[in-house]
């Protein structure tokens, strides 16, 4: 059996694999701690099948706190095991795009499932996980629910900016100045497919594409994305969240059978 | 492994300044220039000491910012910074300003530094279109015009004698450098494109004549070793390190190359190969000066529009067939227009005509460290899979 641990900047994931199969993962906060949260995670998807850490007989950890994973036996980086898992999902799926806690990405595979080129948002979180978290906030609304809620809008507001500090200003003068919530919340959706869909479309979309990461599961955004784009995203049998995790396990299945 | 005649090298550069500042207090003007398109060899030639601005990244950037705009590279604010903060050595001991015009930051630097230093500023401005007769005019006119006023400001008349051992000096650097460079590009080499950079750097600030000593100890013991001990070969990723100027003290990109399993084995960046690389002077006069600066490697800033027509693109894809890469990385700083302008461009055109991966960096100093070794390692990782497939 074989383990991946994705430490991300807001959450991580450990993914489980068996005879090429998921048999188990689980996600939890990463909070401050990325080893205490890799542990954690590994743990909660080991105890769900109720197996030991001893018939694990490699681990690959990534995410941006890979580097503090002293326990795995390889780190490779979330792009690469983006691609991986991505390519095992659905062989036909040439471009991820990836919206997670801090960053975004958009990785071009092969037919081999090997990462050809990718991009990445440059140094700030705008437009990202943490971004939605934050207006959320400042719409006084559950993060779960802003999506749903997106979709009641008629009229989206236009947002001018997905830096956090400035959108968070936008979002609180178009509040003071009577804007609904659903407008608000589908401007912030439609400022975030802008800005990704632009990255995507920069280094060329082929399809197959399917849409991963925390932010994937917020159906406002997913929907907006699509809309810019002008495609629809592939369906894929797992939790999006995961496929980074998944690719990772995938790296270590391979590496421990000399693949 | 570390060579002995480089040892020295960090205690050499300190002392230089010492040495600077005796050679001031005998009456010699020291010229700080900006950019490799400055020709030393007449400063040299008029007995002065020439001092490349801008020693360090980072530390300067906050007092840059209070003289010049935000939306100047992190480079440009840094040299500006740092002549304009009391203290430092080039405040203290820079008498005359030069600088070519060549991209914005810098013709906005100099002004900016000509009005807050108050000390006596030229600048030497440079076609952008692609070099013909008329632009070959123009740009001997700029050095006999910049012949002049060092004349005027060290008081001596260039003596053509005089310009004639002064280029064969800075030939003989520049030959030298060129040799190191292919070197180091070896596969079993025992000199690393890092060292050679820092040799790069220390010519920014060394005496000429003691800087041409140190370059050849470097040569003769790089053939001995080699000779006596063999080869050393690596099997690391070769990468082409292309872009923004990377500062002395500012390696960053560079160990985060070496550290993601990549060996740095040639550069196309603004401070690096293409400071010396056509800059082998044969007909010693002014003329000829002017004619050998203004057909070198182009800066940056002087794109041409079609793609096809580009020399830096065409310098590019020489430089790759003479030394072979595995991928590019392209590191532009903030606002780096120069070499930010058209990256995608270049992208797709070295892929199209070489097969070659370029990955774009977007860097200002002090960023998340994280995403940018992320991206450095993802790319590694895309090239080792790309070698495997071949």
């Amino acid at each position: 059996m074989f383990a991946g641990l994705d430490v991300g900047s807001l959450v991580t994931k450990a993914v489980i694999l068996k005879d090429g199969d998921i048999l188990s993962y689980y996600i939890v906060d990463s909070r401050s701690d990325p080893v205490k949260a890799a542990k954690g995670a590994l743990d909660k998807a080991l105890n769900k099948v109720g197996i030991d850490k001893e018939g694990l007989s490699f681990i690959v950890g990534t995410g941006y706190g890979r580097v503090a994973l002293d326990f795995v036996d390889k780190t490779v980086t979330e792009l690469t095991c983006h691609a991986k898992g991505a390519h095992f999902l659905r062989p036909d799926i040439r471009t991820v795009i990836d919206i997670g806690g801090q960053d975004s990405k958009v990785i071009k595979l092969d037919s081999t499932g090997n990462m050809v080129d990718f991009a990445m948002n440059d140094k700030c979180a705008a437009g990202t996980g943490r971004f939605l978290e934050v207006m959320a906030h400042a719409l006084e609304v559950p993060l779960g629910r802003l999506g749903d809620i997106s979709l009641k809008s008629g009229k989206p507001c236009l947002m001018n900016s997905t830096c956090t500090v400035f959108a968070e200003t936008e979002v609180v003068s178009l509040l003071a100045s009577g804007a609904k919530k659903e407008d608000i919340a589908a401007g912030l959706h439609k400022a975030i497919a802008t800005r990704v869909g632009n990255m995507a479309k920069k280094i060329g979309l082929e399809k197959e594409v399917i849409f991963v990461g925390g932010v994937s599961k917020n159906l406002g955004v997913k929907m907006a994305l699509e809309q810019f784009l002008g495609i629809e995203f592939a369906p894929i049998a797992c939790d999006p969240q995961i496929v980074g995790a998944l690719g990772a396990a995938l790296i270590a299945e391979g590496l421990f059978e000399g693949r | 492994m570390e060579l002995e005649a480089l040892k020295d090298i960090d205690k050499l550069l300190e002392s230089r300044k010492d040495k600077i500042k005796m050679e001031r207090e005998t009456g010699k003007k020291v010229v700080g220039y900006l950019c490799c398109r400055v020709p030393l060899e007449l400063i040299h030639a008029h007995g002065m000491i020439p001092v490349r601005l801008g020693t360090a990244a980072e530390s300067y950037m906050a007092t840059g910012k209070e003289y010049i705009h935000q939306f100047t590279c992190p480079f440009i604010k840094c040299v500006v910074g740092e002549i304009l903060t009391e203290g430092t050595f080039l405040y203290d001991n820079v008498d005359v300003i030069s600088g070519s015009v060549i991209c914005l930051a810098v013709s906005r630097a100099l002004e900016v530094l000509k009005a807050y230093t108050k000390k006596p500023t030229y600048y030497l401005t440079i076609p952008h279109l692609p070099p013909g007769e008329g632009e070959e005019r123009f740009f001997v006119s700029e050095m006999e015009w910049f012949s002049a006023r060092l004349s005027e400001i060290s008081g001596k008349k260039l003596d053509t004698q005089r310009l004639r051992v002064s280029i064969t000096l800075y030939n003989s650097i520049r030959a030298t450098l060129k040799e190191l460079y292919r070197l180091q590009a070896m596969d079993r080499s025992v000199i690393k494109w890092i060292a050679v950079y820092k040799l790069i750097q220390a010519g920014f600030l060394l005496d000429s004549e003691e800087y041409l000593k140190l370059l050849k100890d470097v040569l003769s013991e790089v053939k001995q070793v080699s000779k006596n001990e063999g080869p050393l070969t690596d099997g690391k990723l070769r990468i082409m390190l292309s872009g923004s100027p990377v500062m002395p003290m500012d390696n960053l990109i560079i160990d985060t190359i070496e550290g993601t399993g990549g060996r740095i084995v040639a550069d196309t960046l603004c401070t690096g190969l293409r400071t010396f690389d056509d800059l082998l002077v044969e007909d010693a006069t002014l003329k000829g000066l002017a004619h050998t600066y203004l057909y070198s490697s182009p800066c940056a800033s002087c794109q041409d529009l079609n793609l096809k027509r580009d020399r830096r693109l065409e310098k590019m894809l020489n430089l790759i067939q003479e030394i072979p890469v595995d991928g590019i990385i392209y590191y532009c700083l903030r606002f780096c227009d120069p070499y930010t302008f058209k990256d995608d461009e270049i992208k797709q055109a070295l892929w199209e005509e070489a097969r070659i991966p370029v990955m774009p960096i977007h860097w200002e100093y002090g960023g998340s460290y994280g995403s940018l070794w992320t991206r450095v390692e993802g790319f590694m990782e895309s090239l080792q899979a790309k070698r495997k497939g071949e």
